[in-house]
């Protein structure tokens, strides 16, 4: 699998890489910078897409906004990562758009490797 | 009427004279005495004194009762006593020497006794009703004082006259009746005292009308015994005379009485009338002190607006002098700002007459203006139409100051509640954050396929990481839904569940720590008892209460007992522990937040002291109760008591 990674903290980007990496042997890039990371999305084809929710300047809620508008939001599964407390309402309006889930930090590596393993086996189905 | 005229005072009265009358007529019928013209005379200018004295007495007393009747009477006795004068000065002028003259003596007699005799019948008749006794105006008192006068003059006159111009011959016969005008004149005196009874008149009680009934009954028998006398002074005559004094004098001493007994119920009326009005005064003057010295404002205004009076608090607080605000306008103390709000509530007082507790703002002399509750209290005429208000006005000054400081506090608050909540979420992510990889990178460190084998030991050091970053990230979580709680933002999700499974749940979490600490754990619980209520959740508070009872639990034997059961329309769920117990006093402070038993610094146990303030937080969101019951040294048991159907 393509799967790229968005969060303004290194070392969360690391241990993704890990997790792709290491379970599967999947292909992980990732940035800092959310301003890179949307242009990424939109330049690259991705299979699934780890994005921080809180980060400054340009939020993950916002990018999700701006993919939805710009009707290249279900191009790939974006999968959005939280440490602040997100009310209900707001998720559910966000995988109503076509969030693939929501996903609370710190998140159980055993989960993520699920969800990845789900993600390959959609696709694998789907070719 | 009868029954009760013999048992009457007046019985009595009429009685006494009647009978010596009686006497007397009987034995003056057999003397024989002589008398002189000179002996007439006095006799006669005695009973016109009397006459004059009775006349002044009755017009005195009616002017003063305003009783027509008195007046009337006053007024005839005036009249007669004129003409008995005349009559008197007939006899002692000798006039009887030619039979021509000496008719005038004995009809001058008749023509008073006759006058007498109609005005006492005009009096009874016209007058006797008691009832315009005391609406009698001045006026009225007036026209009757002229046109009786009148009429008494003219019916003088003419009595008169027709008896000088002898149109009636002089008529004496040898019967037993020598005078038959007498026995007319006692006829009309019997006329009039049956006129007296008939109007019923002998029911007052005064003794001036008692006085009349013996005038009248005196009349009666003077006038038929000089009736039964001869021409010449007999004893008869003289009798007659006499009784005739008897009569007048009677009338002044029964009007003096009666005058007497008046002038004493009129100071009786005026002292009574003088206390009455001294309470009166009194209690105006409580009044007015309380208004006058009331703390609170009060003004009286009318309908326009116009304050015609107020108190010292009125006229202290706004600066003026009392002099300067009776008279002025209401709108004269309202800042210019307020007059429309002030002109539109005026209004409405105006026109419903209610205005209460009404915030107003007025202005001092010194331009100052302050806040102040109005409350009217209208003023009524007899018609019940308001015609104005004692207004009560209270300065609330203070209050609208404290209320203000208040806001301001309260705005404050709600700022730093604000800046707490956004301080909470900020922390919590920022916590959150590195504990992100702490925990990712641990769990990957543990799992062999991602990072290869590790030695025992270093298992045992990742283990205790991840344990430990596990506990600081259910922390957070704890924070966070203490939070929730506070701000009532939690959500509930509602499902039907069944207690017995969820109980199987909640053990499987402890499971290792069960099996490392060798605790018994025993579920009593039928299997079919269900709960509509939030599942995580519940869970989240059995799991919390077991990790109390863990806490707390002996080294060895520890056993922890879960149970359910239905009492009525509910769920009564209990985990009991054989740990040390709480302490009775420290039971009630339990499921305050960040409450701890034991809060030295060498205590045993650990702990936030949110888990059972989040407990408490949950159940009672879901209409629910929590309480614990627990004895030192021998174990606690917490019970929740939730309802088996959700109410919404």
């Amino acid at each position: 699998l393509k799967i790229f990674g968005i969060d303004d903290t290194e070392d969360i980007n690391l241990i993704m890489k890990l997790i792709a990496e290491s379970h599967g042997g999947h292909d992980y890039t990732y940035t800092k910078n959310p301003h890179d990371g949307l242009k990424q999305i939109r330049e690259s084809q991705f299979d699934l897409v780890f994005l921080d929710l809180g980060m400054p300047e340009l939020s993950g809620k916002t990018i999700v906004d701006l993919l939805w508008k710009e009707n290249i939001l279900k191009k790939q599964k974006i999968v959005l990562l939280t440490a602040a407390v997100v009310p209900t309402s707001e998720i559910v309006e966000m995988i109503e758009k076509g969030v693939y889930d929501f996903i609370n930090k710190p998140m159980d590596i055993d989960h993520i490797i699920k969800l990845i393993d789900k993600v390959e086996k959609s696709l694998t189905i789907k070719d | 009427v009868n029954s009760n005229f013999f048992s009457s005072t007046l019985f009595k009265f009429t009685l006494i004279p009647t009978i010596p009358l009686i006497l007397l007529f009987i034995f003056s019928y057999n003397l024989d005495t002589r008398t002189t013209g000179t002996d007439h005379f006095y006799f006669e200018i005695i009973s016109v004194i009397l006459s004059f004295i009775a006349a002044y007495y009755c017009i005195w007393r009616g002017y003063a009762l305003k009783n027509k009747l008195s007046l009337f009477i006053g007024l005839g006795f005036h009249a007669a006593g004129i003409i008995d004068l005349l009559h008197s000065v007939f006899s002692i002028m000798n006039l009887g020497a030619s039979p021509f003259e000496a008719y005038f003596i004995p009809q001058t007699w008749v023509a008073g006794r006759i006058l007498l005799g109609i005005v006492m019948m005009i009096a009874v008749t016209k007058f006797g009703n008691q009832s315009n006794y005391y609406k009698t105006d001045e006026t009225s008192l007036r026209n009757t004082i002229l046109y009786a006068s009148l009429g008494l003059a003219s019916l003088a006159t003419v009595i008169t006259v027709i008896s000088l111009t002898h149109p009636f011959p002089f008529v004496t016969i040898d019967f037993i009746i020598k005078r038959p005008y007498e026995l007319i004149s006692a006829t009309i005196f019997l006329i009039a005292l049956v006129y007296f009874y008939k109007n019923k008149l002998h029911y007052i009680n005064d003794s001036f009308y008692q006085a009349i009934v013996l005038t009248l009954l005196i009349n009666v028998f003077s006038n038929i015994i000089i009736s039964t006398s001869s021409l010449v002074f007999d004893t008869l005559f003289i009798v007659a005379h006499a009784l005739k004094i008897v009569s007048y004098f009677v009338f002044v001493i029964a009007v003096s009485s009666s005058s007497v007994h008046h002038y004493k119920m009129k100071n009786q009326l005026a002292e009574d009338l003088e206390q009455a009005n001294e309470k009166l005064y009194a209690n105006q003057r409580k009044y007015r002190d309380l208004y006058d010295l009331a703390p609170a404002m009060y003004r009286t205004i009318d309908t326009k607006g116009m304050i015609l009076d107020c108190n010292h608090a009125y006229a202290d607080t706004l600066g003026y002098s009392k002099a300067e605000i009776i008279g002025s306008s209401i709108y004269d103390y309202v800042p210019p700002d307020h007059l429309n709000k002030i002109k539109d509530s005026f209004e409405e007082w105006s026109t419903t007459g209610r205005v209460q507790n009404r915030e107003v703002w007025l202005v001092k002399k010194n331009g100052e203006s302050f806040p102040t509750l109005l409350s009217a209290g209208n003023i009524y005429d007899s018609d019940k139409k308001l015609i104005g208000s004692n207004t009560v006005i209270r300065d609330i000054s203070e209050i609208h100051t404290t209320k203000k400081r208040l806001e301001e506090a309260y705005e404050e608050l709600k700022q730093t509640d604000i800046q707490k909540n956004e301080f909470a979420s900020m922390i919590t992510h920022e916590l959150r954050t590195p504990l992100t990889p702490i925990m990712g990178f641990s769990q990957a460190l543990k799992s062999t396929q991602l990072m290869g084998q590790l030695s025992e030991k270093q298992l045992l050091a990742v283990n205790k990481i991840y344990s430990n970053a596990k506990k600081l990230d259910r922390l957070i979580a704890d924070i966070l839904d203490a939070q929730k709680l506070d701000l009532n933002q939690m959500k509930f999700i509602m499902s039907e569940f069944l207690i017995d499974k969820l109980f199987v749940e909640v053990i499987q979490n402890y499971g290792l720590l069960i099996k490392e600490r060798k605790i018994l754990v025993n579920s009593y619980c039928a299997n079919n008892i269900s709960l509509n209520s939030d599942r995580n959740r519940i869970g989240q508070v059995l799991e919390n209460l077991i990790k109390n009872a863990l806490e707390f639990l002996p080294v060895e034997n520890g056993v922890i007992q879960l149970s359910a059961e239905r009492v009525d329309e509910s769920v009564v769920i209990s985990v009991n522990d054989n740990g040390s117990g709480i302490p009775k006093e420290k039971q009630k402070d339990l499921f305050k937040k960040f409450y701890q038993v034991d809060t030295s610094d060498t205590r045993k146990h650990s702990g936030t002291g949110l888990g059972l303030a989040i407990c408490k937080g949950i159940v009672e969101s879901l209409d629910g109760q929590i309480w614990v019951e627990s004895e030192v040294d021998k174990g606690s048991t917490f019970y929740i008591r939730l309802p088996s159907e959700a109410k919404n």
